[in-house]
This record gives C-alpha cells, sequence and structure tokens, in this order.
C-alpha cells in the first residue's frame, strides 16, 4: 500500500507540466544521441548537465534518466538499419537485426525491439519500486566501513567484466582515484595537487572530463578514418510484429527483462553486459540456433528487452546505497552532488519527491519512447542521413559551449580538450574510459570512508574483516581478484570473451 | 617496444610522482591519515600493476606481432583540430565569440570533408548566427565579446 501512495506521490510530481516537458526533451535527445553515432548517452548527459542547473533536481533526474533509457531505444534503429551501433549496448542487435532488414523485415526488427524496450524498461521500473524500499532500510545499518568495502567491490567488479586487460583497467580506476584527489583535501581542507592553479582548488570538473572523455574522444576516435554510413535502402512497412514473431518471441523478452534488470544491479553490469549476455542465453535456448545470425528475431528482441531492462536495475544502487554502479549512473550521481542532495538510503525519506517522481518519470518516459519510435521511425531514418562532415563541427561546438558554460570559463573548455587527447590515447592504447570515469566520482567518498573507517578503529584495518557485511563483500572482490591470476580461471575467462567476440 | 611496455613504464612515472608529491603533502598515522595518504596508496597500486602490466606485455612481445597503432590512419588531422581547439580557447577571450566561433567552424567543416568553399562558409556563418542567439540570447550564457563589442 505504501508503494502505492509513494508512486502516487511520484506521478503528482512527473506529471507536472515542467517535468512532462523535461522527460520528452529527455527521451528525445536520447533517442537522437542513440540513433546517431558520434556521442553516446553519457556525452550527451555530460552536455545537458549545465543547462539542468537551473531547475529544479527532479525535473534535472527526470530528463537525464530520460536521455539513458532514451539512447537504448533509439540505438536498435542505426544497429537494424545500418549495421552501425547508435551505442555501446546495440552492438548485438547488429547481427540478427540488419539480417533483417536485408530480408525485408526491417519493420517487425524496429517494432520488436521497440516493444521488447518498452516490456524490459516497464518491467525493470516495477522491480526497482519493489527492491529499493527494503534495500534502502537495510542500508542504512551501513558505517563507512561497509561502504568502502561496497565501493572498493564495485570498481573490482566493474574492471572484471570491462573487455580487455583487467590490469588496465584496474589502473585506469587508480588514475581516477588520483584525479579525484585534486583539490582542497575534505578533512584538513588543504590544496592537494593544484599546482598553485585557483580553478583547481574546487577538483577537476566532471563535466569537462565526461565531455571530454567520451564526446571529444569519440569525434577523434573518427576524424583518424573517413566514416561512411550507408542507409539500408528498404520499405518499412508493417511495423507491428506478426502473431507468430509474438509467439517467436514472448520467452525471450521474459528471459531479457529479468536478466537485464539483474545485471544492471550488478556494479559494472549495465546495459552492454545484458545485452550481450542475452544474445548468447537465446541462442543456447533456441531450438534452431543456426538460425541466428541469420535474422532470427529473438536475437533482436532479448538484447533489446534486456538493455532496457538494465537501465531501470542500475537505477537501485544509485537511490538506496549512493553508489553509481556504472559511468551513465555517475553522471545522475554528479547531478544530485551538484543540486545539494545526497544520494542513498536516506533519498527515498529526505526527498520523496525526487525518488518517486524520477520513477513514475520512467512509466512516463517509456510510453514516450514507444510513441516516439513506432509512428515516428521514418524521421529517424531521415535523421541517420545526415552526413557526418555535418554532424561533426555541430558535436564538437556543442562541447565546447556546454563546457564554457559551466562557470563562464574557458579552463573547463582546455580541461575537455585536455581530456579529449587523453580519451582518444587511451583508446589507441586499449586503456578503458569507464572505470576512470566512476572511481574520479567516487574516489572522495571512498577516501572519506576510509579515513573514517580508520579512525573509529584507532588505525586498524581488522575492521573491514570483523563487519560481516564488509568481510562478505571484500571477500567476494579478492576472489574476483583472484580468479584472473589462477591460470584455470583466466582460462576461462579468456573462453568466455572469445565467445563474446565471435557473437 | 610495444605499445604496452611503453604505455606502463608511463605510468610507472606517473605513480613515482604522485607518490613523492603524496609524501610531501604528508602520510599522517594510520590512526590518523594525512592528506596524502589515499593519493600515496593509490599510486602505489598503481605503480605496482604498471610493473605486472610491463611484464606481461614482454611475455607477449614474442608471441604475437601486433600492427601499429597510427599505421594507415589520418592521425594528423587528430593533432591538428587539437592543437586548433587549444588556440580557439586561448583566443575567444580576445577575439570574441561570433569572430572566433566562425573561424573555428569553417576550419572544422572544411577538415570534416566539406568540399565546397561557399558551403563552408555558409553552414559555418548560419551555425554560428544560431548558436549565438539560442545560448546567449535565450539561456543567457556570457559569450566573451571581442576588441570590436561582438
Amino acid at each position: 500500500m505504501d508503494i502505492l501512495n509513494n508512486l502516487f506521490l511520484g506521478f503528482q510530481v512527473a506529471l507536472l507540466p515542467i517535468n512532462l516537458l523535461f522527460c520528452f526533451a529527455g527521451v528525445i535527445v536520447g533517442t537522437l544521441v542513440g540513433v546517431l553515432p558520434g556521442i553516446g548517452p553519457v556525452g550527451a548527459m555530460a552536455l545537458l548537465l549545465p543547462a539542468t542547473f537551473a531547475v529544479p533536481l527532479s525535473s534535472s533526474l527526470i530528463m537525464l534518466a530520460g536521455i539513458y533509457y532514451g539512447a537504448m531505444y533509439g540505438g536498435s534503429t542505426t544497429s537494424i538499419l545500418v549495421n552501425i551501433p547508435g551505442e555501446a549496448a546495440s552492438v548485438i542487435t547488429c547481427i540478427d537485426g540488419y539480417q533483417m532488414a536485408r530480408q525485408g523485415r526491417a519493420g517487425p526488427a524496429l517494432g520488436i525491439s521497440a516493444i521488447g524496450s518498452f516490456i524490459g524498461g516497464t518491467f525493470s521500473i516495477i522491480g526497482l519500486m519493489v527492491v529499493a524500499v527494503p534495500l534502502a532500510k537495510a542500508a542504512l545499518r551501513f558505517g563507512p566501513p561497509e561502504y568502502f568495502a561496497l565501493m572498493c567491490a564495485g570498481l573490482i567488479v566493474l574492471t572484471y567484466l570491462t573487455q580487455g586487460s583487467m590490469v588496465k583497467s584496474l589502473m585506469m580506476a587508480l588514475v581516477g582515484i588520483l584525479l579525484g584527489s585534486v583539490g582542497l583535501d575534505m578533512v584538513v581542507g588543504s590544496p592537494r595537487f593544484t599546482f598553485n592553479v585557483n580553478e583547481l582548488t574546487d577538483g577537476v570538473g566532471i563535466i569537462p572530463v565526461v565531455m571530454g572523455l567520451f564526446g571529444v574522444a569519440e569525434v577523434f576516435t573518427n576524424l583518424e578514418t573517413t566514416v561512411t554510413r550507408e542507409v539500408l535502402k528498404t520499405k518499412i512497412t508493417n511495423i507491428w510484429p506478426s502473431m507468430k514473431d509474438y509467439a517467436q518471441t514472448k520467452w525471450s523478452i521474459a528471459r531479457g527483462s529479468v536478466l537485464g534488470f539483474l545485471l544492471g544491479i550488478l556494479p559494472g553490469g549495465g546495459a552492454i553486459l545484458a545485452s550481450f549476455l542475452s544474445y548468447g542465453i537465446e541462442k543456447k535456448l533456441s531450438h534452431d540456433p543456426t538460425r541466428f545470425g541469420k535474422g532470427a528475431i529473438e536475437g533482436v528482441a532479448g538484447p533489446e528487452t534486456a538493455n532496457n531492462a538494465a537501465s531501470g536495475g542500475s537505477l537501485i544502487p544509485l537511490l538506496t546505497l549512493g553508489i553509481p554502479p556504472n559511468v551513465v549512473m555517475a553522471m545522475l550521481f554528479s547531478a544530485m552532488i551538484i543540486h545539494g542532495v545526497q544520494p542513498g538510503p536516506l533519498l527515498m525519506t529526505s526527498s520523496p519527491d525526487v525518488f518517486w517522481g524520477l520513477v513514475a518519470s520512467m512509466y512516463i518516459g517509456n510510453v514516450l519512447l514507444v510513441l516516439l519510435n513506432l509512428p515516428l521511425i521514418g524521421l529517424w531514418v531521415q535523421l541517420l542521413k545526415i552526413p557526418y562532415r555535418i554532424l561533426l563541427p555541430l558535436i564538437l561546438l556543442f562541447c565546447l559551449i556546454g563546457a564554457y558554460s559551466l562557470n563562464n570559463s574557458t579552463f573547463d573548455v582546455m580541461v575537455m580538450i585536455f581530456f579529449g587527447g587523453v580519451g582518444y590515447l587511451m583508446r589507441k592504447f586499449g586503456y578503458e574510459c569507464a572505470p576512470l570515469v566512476l572511481a574520479f566520482v567516487m574516489g572522495p567518498i571512498l577516501e572519506q570512508n576510509l579515513r573514517q573507517a580508520l579512525l573509529m578503529s584507532h588505525g586498524s584495518f581488522i575492521i573491514f574483516v570483523s563487519r560481516p557485511i564488509s568481510a562478505v563483500t571484500l571477500t567476494i572482490a579478492f576472489l574476483l581478484l583472484l580468479s584472473n591470476v589462477l591460470p584455470f580461471m583466466k582460462k576461462k575467462r579468456e573462453k568466455v570473451e572469445e565467445i563474446l567476440k565471435e557473437e | 617496444m610495444n605499445t604496452d611496455r611503453a604505455t606502463s613504464v608511463f605510468w610507472l612515472c606517473i605513480s613515482i610522482i604522485v607518490c613523492v608529491a603524496s609524501y610531501r603533502l604528508g602520510l599522517g598515522t594510520l590512526s590518523v591519515p594525512g592528506s596524502g595518504f589515499m593519493p600515496f596508496g593509490a599510486a602505489v597500486l598503481l605503480g605496482l600493476l604498471s610493473l605486472i602490466c610491463f611484464v606481461q606485455a614482454m611475455g607477449r612481445e614474442k608471441s604475437t606481432d601486433a600492427p601499429p597503432l597510427f599505421r594507415g590512419t589520418l592521425w594528423p588531422r587528430v593533432i591538428l583540430v587539437f592543437i586548433v581547439l587549444f588556440a580557439y580557447a586561448r583566443l575567444i577571450p580576445f577575439g570574441g565569440y561570433r569572430v572566433t566561433t566562425f573561424f573555428l567552424l569553417v576550419f572544422l567543416f572544411r577538415i570534416a570533408g566539406q568540399k565546397k568553399v561557399w558551403k563552408v562558409v555558409l553552414y559555418s556563418f548560419v551555425t554560428t548566427a544560431i548558436s549565438y542567439y539560442v545560448f546567449s540570447k535565450w539561456l543567457n550564457l556570457q559569450f566573451p565579446l571581442g576588441p570590436l563589442g561582438f
């Protein structure tokens, strides 16, 4: 009954005209960045975050979340019609989605991906409502050692799940922590690593760093090659899947919803992993796995459902524990901090309008996305025809203006360009940006909790293993680290990575 | 030297520099950690991981022959754009938003592959004008003014 009352409050907030407008703007921008390669949801969120400084936190979060799940919807369009994923979580949709389009079945492919996304998204919101309240109550008993252990485990799981070298990912997480320590020391108030630069006293800004690493670096990478996109010349008719399609995909959608939601909660999991695993499971459970790769509709329905379900699931650690599980959630975390609200177990009691308003807006956003993506698919296809030679200067200009607008200062612009160069080199040399950004955001809180825990224990590290929650969490993290070192586990992991690459 | 070896040496150097700087900040004690405590710990771990990465890369170098990362790519374009963007950030307080942005866009449209000069100039002018009016007039963003007042 409490949930229904809270949801009613949420709808009262989400249905305010300003919030409806921001929700609409979020899902439109999200679909746009999902459709257009060149800037992903993280870059777009960083770009638009300064524009939300003047509005209430609820509106800001509603828009930013809308960008995220909107991008999950939009990403499938380019995967199906161009065979280029609009964002990373739609990579796997290319395999069967594009084949369906080549066989003249672009309509049902786009249709089932929108329907699956809607069901997955809605399922994850219901899951969020059910799980968040008891988890937040349990989290009230957490102290600094538990938070430190959870954040360490989160970072280790993220580095474990990233593709490529785990050692390199861990290195980037440590670089993120170092970057996060620039500025005033929170405990004693003395400056650290500021090099007498006044602008660094408040630390390095998260927005210029993210815009650089995810927006400018993407443009730099595309500049290296001549980008050509060829939209498949196919008539998109009969967008609604047939009864046979529904029968074939009903269990794929159900499995994708559960899998996506659960993997979304996992630190470092999120939409990308959910879509890949969903595809693998569908292929494994299929009566005829040879159809996969040749236009199997389950290969579109499962992953597209899973990536949207993960977007709702990943809100759970952020809103209940105050720990962002992935980079996108790190952006929402930053938005809350900028607005002076601390995400965590007290959020539901101190700002119920923010929490439940966001949850309710996701219902509305999902309905808006189905309305936007199915009848207006022709419009999105037209957008795909915008040549990259026009898009590239516009993306860079928006990034420059976005960075400048933070403090009306060119210092942030230079920081962004610098990190654009850093991000480009990181991509070239096989270093991942996600652990760096997540550790950068969590670094100050991680340090605060470590120092508080050591103060509590008078300098003894035993406190981290004498309390059950932190002991279990740290043991899991340690085992994950160990699994990357032990030869038989390492081989198994490499085998899984190979299979994923083949898929 | 392969790329992983080179980058691990780079990160090792960074970790040493940060270790020294953190030590100077003050490590404090375990019961009362100082400002340099956390960065020092992170830098030590970074150094250790760089060494592991270096050793792993040495082992790989014998078995695989990775292609050079920059061969066959248009990387000089990236460097050029990087320098021009930095120059833009330095020049905008003196040249003003509209003039500096117009020239930046001319360069960007051209390097992105727009062939016809009149199209480059037209697109740059229209984009500058629209962006100025949207951000400055509607959203009240304070862009720098040039010496001529625009």
